[in-house]
């Protein structure tokens, strides 16, 4: 979306322990938006995340991936962060190639004939540390 | 010298301060209040954690910002999410509900006018006005650019407040509508993102000498062919001037002020919306709601600047005294 795009992701998202790793990411529209809004892919070091394995926490809740959609009572505020756990475990201290896609749909702003909910896609490459 | 016109401050403009946890809440409340304003309109999605969920902790809490501030709650801005699911619309019913819940979320915290977004049915505005008869807030459809007062959206709402004499449907114009000059600040980021700058100037001028924008944005697609420099051209349809009189014959139904602003410059002016025109008109009319500031130039600068809301809404504040 921009130029606070860099915060979507901060320098110790990374995160591993003997089940799996987690990262965490933050919105940074304006407002807060509810969990059926948001959509997201994850590639490390060049591996796509399958998104059926993983599981999404926000507001100390966990979900399935395969929730999100229907979770618009969910919102994640906009000062908090949300969680993707994924069941492989990274090395701490070893650096990791991150791209994240974060696409939000804005549901109050319909465009084209169809009236389809406005995308605010976002693309967050940076190289993490796991922690 | 009128002084029916209050000052009043929407939190919104200080969101990237607030975003980047350098203000918390009642901070952004402060600031509102330093500037003299006494007026605080709220995005309860922006501001509260919890939304729409309020506890009594917080209530009590922010009652309490107000008294220690001399502040009142005067508008809180509603959005509508018809498509929080991607294969399905809200349905009517769904949407009244959401109203009514921003409804009783704006009584709560004391707020006696919701904004209620441009996109909003007169349909619905309909149904939800015993509602807010009820619980004593007023709904304002907001007249946003593209929009402007005599749109024929507009006229439809216009009908619905006639055809039902609620006292509880009117509008918020937002002074975007008033755009004379397309702000520098968002041509200035165009051209750092690589529009050429002959096609900015061209644009730019087309812009104040009223133009339509159709055809402006059809002379620069003969120019070029490159997204930025359309995108450009298209500031034209989104940014539009109409003149301030023309909220004249609605005075009556007017509720609340947008006093939307980019970039107060160091003389106390706004680049690109004259407010010094806007605000005769106001007294002229008699308005005695609030105009409330409404910053949105720090995403348009927030790529090479430090972002300061709190000295861009000082700045109009000040202007505001002066003019009022």
């Amino acid at each position: 979306m921009g130029p606070l795009d860099k915060y979507i992701l901060t320098e110790n998202a990374l995160k591993t322990n003997e089940l799996g790793f987690e990262l965490q990411f933050q919105s940074h529209w304006y407002r807060t938006l509810p969990l059926s809004c948001m959509d997201f892919s994850l590639k490390i070091d060049g591996e796509m995340i399958d998104n059926n394995l993983i599981k999404v926490v926000a507001n100390n809740v966990s979900y399935t991936y395969q929730q999100l959609p229907n979770l618009d009572k969910e919102f994640l505020f906009i000062l908090d962060k949300a969680t993707i756990q994924y069941p492989k475990p990274l090395k701490v201290g070893q650096s990791y190639e991150i791209v994240f896609n974060l696409d939000l749909y804005i549901p109050y702003i319909l465009v084209g004939a169809e009236g389809k909910p406005l995308l605010a896609g976002s693309k967050v490459e940076k190289v993490l540390i796991c922690q | 010298m009128n002084n029916k016109i209050k000052r009043g401050v929407s939190l919104y403009s200080y969101q990237e301060e607030f975003f980047l946890r350098k203000m918390n809440l009642e901070e952004c409340i402060a600031a509102a209040a330093k500037t003299g304003a006494t007026g605080i309109e709220m995005i309860g999605e922006q501001s509260i954690v919890g939304f729409p969920k309020l506890t009594d902790a917080f209530v009590d809490q922010w009652f309490g910002w107000m008294d220690k501030y001399g502040t009142t709650p005067v508008c809180h801005d509603m959005f509508l999410d018809t498509k929080r699911f991607k294969n399905k619309i809200m349905t009517e019913d769904e949407q009244v509900e959401s109203l009514v819940r921003d409804i009783k979320f704006a009584n709560r915290l004391g707020f006696k006018v919701i904004r209620i977004i441009v996109s909003t049915s007169p349909e619905i505005m309909e149904r939800a006005a015993p509602i807010a008869e009820e619980y004593n807030v007023k709904l304002g459809i907001e007249i946003h650019s593209p929009w402007h007062i005599n749109s024929a959206w507009m006229t439809r709402h216009h009908e619905v407040m006639e055809k039902t004499g609620s006292k509880y449907l009117g509008f918020i114009p937002d002074m975007g509508m008033f755009t004379k000059r397309l702000a520098k600040v968002m041509t200035d980021r165009m051209i750092r993102q690589g529009a050429d700058e002959k096609i900015v100037e061209f644009v730019c001028q087309q812009h104040e000498k009223a133009v339509m924008a159709e055809y402006i944005i059809a002379e620069v697609r003969q120019m070029s062919q490159r997204p930025i420099d359309n995108a450009v051209a298209e500031l034209t349809r989104h940014n539009i001037y109409n003149n301030p009189n023309s909220l004249l014959p609605f005075m009556d139904k007017i509720f609340h002020i947008h006093a939307k602003f980019y970039d107060m410059q160091d003389d106390y002016t706004e680049y690109s919306i004259p407010y010094k025109e806007i605000i005769e008109v106001l007294k002229k009319g008699g308005f005695d709601g609030y105009l409330s500031s409404e910053y949105e130039g720090n995403r348009h600068i927030q790529d090479v600047f430090e972002v300061d809301s709190v000295e861009q809404v000082r700045r109009q504040q000040e202007m505001f005294k002066r003019l009022i």
